[in-house]
């Protein structure tokens, strides 16, 4: 597997996102509660990009480190763009009328994770997900 | 088996929407409990959106979680018990990852548990041994 592209633009596509997540994750290695840890963030940010941005992408790569494999995640849209990113990384804050859970919560599901937003232009989110 | 188009709802209600009764309304029944048997139909609707609902999802995003809870608050309302039974060890695992809380809810690991459970809720106040 090199890159492989969902297009998330609605519930199905969210559901897609998951299940193409799982797939891809058991080849390099992930299993058991991981990949359900990992489904579950996956699906965060799909329906973030659903709910807030209408259209997005995400794309997944194998990666190696330190002789690991693992999961890359990248999730793109070109929506509204997050203006405070340290207050949306807070447990509790949303902008709708979400539980606020959903970016601090990928956070912890996930090994790595790094977002980056511009207002106006949209948002990227890359996280990663190692094997054990 | 590929998830067809899965019915959510497009925007998220409140619980006197759900039950197709104004703001006001809502708070005098709330008051009297004065719920009928029309508000039963209407949370049969709810309840066969969320029969869809589990049939597609192998996650408990948060999105899942909040329709979970309408539906448990909404069904308490009516007057009946809720216990949530069967949530899978990788799913618990990652509800609590995400910051996900059944607060008030009763939960057990099987439906054995959950019936218990709610017969012995029924000889205190409703709540079994949460909420007091």
């Amino acid at each position: 597997m090199d890159v492989e592209l969902i297009i998330v633009a609605s519930d199905a596509g969210v559901m897609n996102a998951r299940q193409k997540g799982r797939e891809l994750a058991t080849t390099v290695g992930i299993s058991g509660s991981d990949l359900t840890l990992m489904a579950t963030a996956i699906s965060e940010i799909a329906r973030n990009i659903v709910q807030y941005a209408g259209q997005g992408e995400i794309e997944f790569h194998s990666v190696v480190r330190g002789g690991k494999r693992g999961l890359m995640i990248i999730a793109r849209d070109r929506g509204p763009g997050i203006a405070d990113i340290a207050q949306a990384m807070q447990d509790g804050f949303s902008t709708s009328r979400g539980m606020g859970l959903g970016l601090p919560g990928a956070r912890r599901l996930m090994d790595d994770f790094k977002i980056v937003s511009e207002v106006g232009k949209g948002t990227t989110i890359l996280m990663v997900k190692w094997e054990h | 088996m590929p998830p067809s188009a899965t019915h959510f709802p497009d925007k998220f209600l409140t619980l006197a929407e759900m039950m197709n009764i104004s703001e006001q309304e809502f708070e005098r029944r709330k008051q009297y409990q004065q719920f009928g048997p029309e508000d039963g139909a209407h949370l049969q609707k709810l309840a066969s959106v969320s029969e869809n609902f589990t049939y597609a999802e192998d996650v408990m995003d948060s999105f899942a979680a909040r329709i979970l809870r309408a539906i448990t608050v909404m069904t308490r309302l009516m007057g009946a018990k809720v216990a949530i039974a069967g949530i899978q060890p990788e799913i618990a695992f990652s509800m609590v990852q995400l910051g996900l809380r059944l607060e008030g809810t009763m939960t057990s690991l099987d439906l054995e548990d959950g019936i218990a459970m709610l017969k012995a809720a029924d000889k205190t106040n409703g709540l079994g041994n949460y909420g007091r």
